[in-house]
């Protein structure tokens, strides 16, 4: 077992043989997963489990890998010059492994969409941002792609603020909408994993807990797997919980016992607030 | 911004002291040239540009007095120097048009399509040889683009429009509006690219996180979010080959005509300023200040385009 830099053994990590493994059906493992910015190993080693249909909450103090974690289950790092996956993630039902060589990103991040920490809508309308994700895989039937953007903008509890104004641009909402139309985007493409990087660091409390709210709804269709800084949040919405330290995976379990018992005393530091 | 406190360690700028007696006299002589060099040379483009105004318009009221500016405006022959002198500016804003149309038909596809590849798809150590590069093909002269145009560029065309049963003349349009394309690339290009690199990568993560390929990004993303400055890179282009003199002058022939066919021979108003001035025009005479008239109208051409430039810049302003 690798010790973490400050070299102090209550510190590292426990066996991963302890952790909880039984997680209910699974939708995606990540098994001996290391993650490299070129020659800076930034993911040391990491095996999870994600549950289907439930929300994975990754936390952890800045730096510690979870960004990089999130963003290698839709092959984010490819976009970038000399990142290097090692290991798998495997989606299920296949078992396919999601940073293998020879499958291709853009199949990947159809199933497995994303929401960003900063709004970032598209500089179109509001219905084409939704739809954006359909033009792109070449679908042209109206009527197909209406109803999508209508189920998506509902699942996603904009519609009722936006139904009268669906070709206005996206940059005219306010941050907390312009979030939800973003996960609207990120939902019209019916994916089977939401990947949602810190969905909610940008928002004023109100936008955020809306974002809760709908994310706990949300959990009954899609899996959804979520960086956050914010303790109480992962507290508040996950079901599973992963604390993450310095690119190693610390400890994995069910959130109440994450933020209630945990096995680890750094894990208990850290959700206590001592550090972090 | 005023609702914030002052910070307790620095006092409010009203309480230092600029006191202007507690200086020496020459430090405030020192002070006082500064200060007008300073003014000189902010106010030196504005002067200038006045002044030009100024000249353009000294000379064009005598010239509209013997010049009714229906003769002017309302004419399609421009021949200042016959006995029967004809001031149709018409046939010269048709050369200008027909060569910028032909340039910008060439330089905003390859400029917008080098920008995406240079922003999106080269690799950034081949950016930085690529881009200088194109640079510099814009330090080129112009005179050295006309004859590449009259002397390289025209025999080609005259031997490929040939298989299609066209005859090409020595001088014409189409052969100076390419070149003209080929000299505006590099400014498109480079502003374009400028644009696009200015999207925050957010934006190309969304797309991508979409599932889009590298060009749907490109295409249905990058080019809405940098339209600004696209529009930008384009009316400088447009202005650009509105104002070119020397490869027109040498390329399409001096002979004004009106006329929108690129094939045939015309002069642009700025070629045909040019053309005047090569001659032994008397100062003082109608031909002489009809140059001015045309420059002036060359003159509101391009602020015209500015004009609409500016606005098209604020319709599709992103905030990011």
């Amino acid at each position: 077992m690798v010790t973490t830099p400050t070299g102090s053994a209550t510190l590292a990590p426990v066996d991963s043989s302890v952790m909880l493994r039984d997680v209910g059906p699974l939708k995606a493992e990540v098994k001996n997963f290391s993650f490299y910015y070129d020659k800076f190993r930034a993911l040391k080693n990491i095996n999870m489990p994600i549950a289907e249909k439930k929300v994975t909450a990754l936390i952890g103090p800045s730096g510690c890998g979870k960004s990089t974690l999130l963003r290698s289950f839709n092959r984010m790092h490819d976009l970038y010059a000399n990142n290097r996956y090692e290991g798998e993630i495997m989606l299920y039902p296949e078992g396919i492994n999601l940073v293998g060589r020879e499958l291709e990103p853009i199949e990947i991040r159809m199933r497995c969409s994303m929401v960003f920490q900063k709004p970032n809508p598209f500089p179109k309308s509001i219905y084409e941002n939704v739809a954006y994700g359909m033009r792109v895989r070449g679908i042209s039937d109206k009527s197909l792609i209406e109803h999508r953007v209508e189920h998506a903008l509902k699942g996603a509890a904009l519609w009722d603020e936006v139904k009268d104004r669906l070709h206005s641009s996206g940059n005219s909402l306010s941050g907390g909408q312009q979030q939800r139309l973003c996960i609207a985007r990120a939902l019209a493409t019916q994916p089977e994993v939401l990947l949602m990087d810190e969905p909610t660091a940008a928002l004023d409390p109100m936008s955020t807990s809306r974002i809760e709210d709908l994310v706990t709804e949300l959990e009954k269709t899609v899996t959804i797997v979520i960086v956050t800084h914010n303790m109480h949040q992962a507290a508040r919405i996950s079901d599973h919980t992963a604390f993450m330290y310095l690119g190693e995976l610390i400890e994995f379990d069910e959130t109440e016992k994450i933020f209630t018992n945990p096995s680890n005393p750094m894990t208990e530091s850290y959700v206590t607030g001592r550090f972090g | 911004m005023s609702v914030l406190p002052s910070d307790p360690i620095i006092p409010p700028a009203t309480q230092i002291s600029f006191a202007p007696e507690r200086r020496s006299i020459g430090q405030r002589r020192k002070e006082w040239f500064i200060e007008a060099a300073l003014f000189l040379a902010g106010a030196s483009s504005v002067l200038i540009t006045l002044g030009i105004v100024f000249v353009l318009l000294y000379e064009c009221i005598p010239f509209f007095q013997e010049v009714s500016p229906a003769k002017f405006f309302g004419d399609t022959m421009w021949a200042p120097v016959f006995d029967d002198a004809r001031f149709g500016i018409w046939s010269l804003i048709a050369g200008t048009l027909t060569t910028t149309v032909v340039a910008l038909v060439v330089a905003i596809p390859v400029g917008t399509i080098s920008a995406i590849w240079l922003s999106e798809y080269c690799k950034p150590g081949i950016r930085e040889i690529i881009k200088p590069v194109l640079e510099l093909l814009s330090a080129v002269p112009t005179v050295v683009y006309g004859y590449f145009a009259l002397l390289v560029v025209t025999p080609i065309l005259q031997w490929l429009l040939a298989k299609v049963g066209i005859d090409l003349p020595g001088f014409n349009m189409l052969s100076a509006g390419l070149v003209m394309g080929i000299m505006i690339v590099p400014y498109v290009a480079s502003l374009s690219e400028d644009a696009m690199r200015a999207v925050p990568m957010q934006m190309r993560e969304g797309s991508y996180a979409m599932g889009a390929t590298r060009f749907q990004t490109a295409v249905r993303v990058l080019i809405p979010a940098a339209l600004s400055g696209l529009t930008a890179a384009y009316i400088l282009g447009i202005s650009r080959a509105v104002g070119e003199t020397m490869i027109v002058a040498i390329a399409a022939g001096l002979r004004p005509q009106f006329t929108f066919n690129p094939t045939d021979e015309a002069a642009s108003i700025s070629a045909a300023i040019v053309q005047a001035t090569l001659g032994d025009l008397p100062h003082d005479s109608t031909p002489y200040r009809g140059i001015f008239a045309a420059g002036l109208v060359l003159m509101l051409m391009t602020l015209f385009f500015n004009i609409a430039g500016y606005f098209l810049r604020k319709r599709y302003r992103e905030a990011y």
